[in-house]
């Protein structure tokens, strides 16, 4: 009797384990969902606009070192110095557009479906 | 009887441990999409709003009651203002986010991937953010640290929760935030010398979780391990990272942002 509780248990314990982790591995899935989600709910207020993000290039730097140059230059470089800095005090500009990752594979192909 | 009692005890711990789980990518959202869309939006306006090229950002993935003592938050990364293209080929303003997340397929391994405020808490137990503003030249040299590839370089898939930051055995998102910021710093991507600083010089939060706890995670639960542990179990926590910031002078603010205000992280 002891034996097979303690088989139960072990048994239940492993599936727990996977069980906890069930939730996250549907995410690959619901990145898709999470668009439609996001265009249906901006659907309802006229300002508001969802698209997804294709590339993100850092906005800062003006480039000497290397490492920069795949930054795009807005940011400013110290006159008297000549080196990079951040005007700590400058308020950014933030679109009103939410962006969210790419359409999953399978949400892509249904909206170029729709287009045809 | 008792069999049942240990099996309830059992089932009990388990579920505990594994609600402090920290840096999978968010899939259900508690939130209307409006709401989260909304909330974040406001997190990126707030950032904005203090100049913040680059700023650690943390979310909550899991009730606060549940957490370890000592912890705020469950996942952390590195957010950095851009210029994004959008699939219309549109360009727009705003901040992507560099993180760390783990395989949801395989919790042993994590993976590098860049999204935006609102996936980053999509799915997320409350709408509340942790920010820390490191100073302004910090952010220029993280944003350095990315543009060169230093956190891809720096990136260890192997994945424990509770990840020891004084060695490269296990990364977890909020150690290898760490391991970005001390790259950073020292502008550097060898792993040898980030390790030995951030041994000299940061302190990490230690994990008040009983050992048979820890040790039930250790052989049942996927992600968790104290194999890179010695007697004490400590990891990276976001505040800890705020607190070796202020510590050495590299901070401008670390605040909680929850319903439109801000309070004081530490």
């Amino acid at each position: 009797m002891k034996r097979i509780f303690q088989l139960f248990t072990l048994g239940l314990i492993a599936l727990t384990s996977f069980a906890s982790y069930a939730e996250s591995a549907s995410e690959h899935a619901s990145k898709g969902s999470r668009h439609s989600a996001l265009a249906s709910a901006h659907s309802t207020t006229a300002s508001a606009q969802v698209a997804s993000g294709v590339v993100a290039v850092p906005l800062l730097v003006v480039g000497s070192t290397a490492s920069a140059s795949q930054a795009v230059g807005e940011s400013l470089i110290d006159a008297a110095s000549g080196k990079h800095k951040i005007d700590k005090h400058k308020p950014l500009e933030i679109t009103e557009i939410t962006i969210t990752v790419d359409r999953s594979p399978a949400d892509q192909m249904k909206k170029s479906d729709k287009k045809d | 009887m008792r069999y049942f009692k240990s099996l309830i005890l059992t089932f009990a711990l388990l579920f505990s441990l594994n609600t402090f789980a920290g840096s999978q990518q968010n899939s259900e959202s508690k939130f209307s999409a409006e709401e989260v869309a909304s909330f974040a939006k406001s997190v990126e306006k707030y950032a904005a709003k203090q100049g913040a090229r680059a700023f650690i950002i943390a979310r909550l993935g899991q009730p606060e009651k549940d957490l370890p003592r000592g912890f705020q938050f469950t996942h952390t990364a590195i957010a950095v203002y851009s210029q994004i293209t959008l699939d219309n080929g549109n360009k727009a303003k705003g901040y992507a986010i560099y993180n760390l997340y783990q395989n949801a397929d395989n919790p042993e391994k994590s993976a590098l991937m860049t999204d935006y405020p609102v996936d980053f808490f999509w799915g997320v137990e409350s709408l509340k953010a942790g920010i820390i503003i490191p100073s302004p030249d910090l952010q220029l040299r993280l944003i350095e640290a990315i543009t060169s590839g230093k956190n891809q370089a720096l990136h260890n898939p192997n994945y424990s929760l509770i990840s020891n930051p004084f060695n490269n055995q296990f990364q977890n998102c909020t150690e290898h935030t760490l391991n970005v910021i001390n790259a950073a710093i020292y502008e550097t991507d060898d792993m040898t010398r980030i390790k030995a600083n951030t041994e000299a010089y940061f302190t990490p939060q230690p994990v008040k979780v009983s050992r048979f706890k820890l040790a039930l995670g250790n052989w049942f639960a996927k992600g968790v391990s104290t194999e890179d542990h010695e007697s004490k179990i400590q990891t990276t926590s976001f505040t800890s990272i705020g607190r070796y910031l202020k510590e050495f002078g590299l901070m401008k603010e670390a605040v909680v942002y929850e319903d439109g205000e801000v309070s004081k992280l530490f």
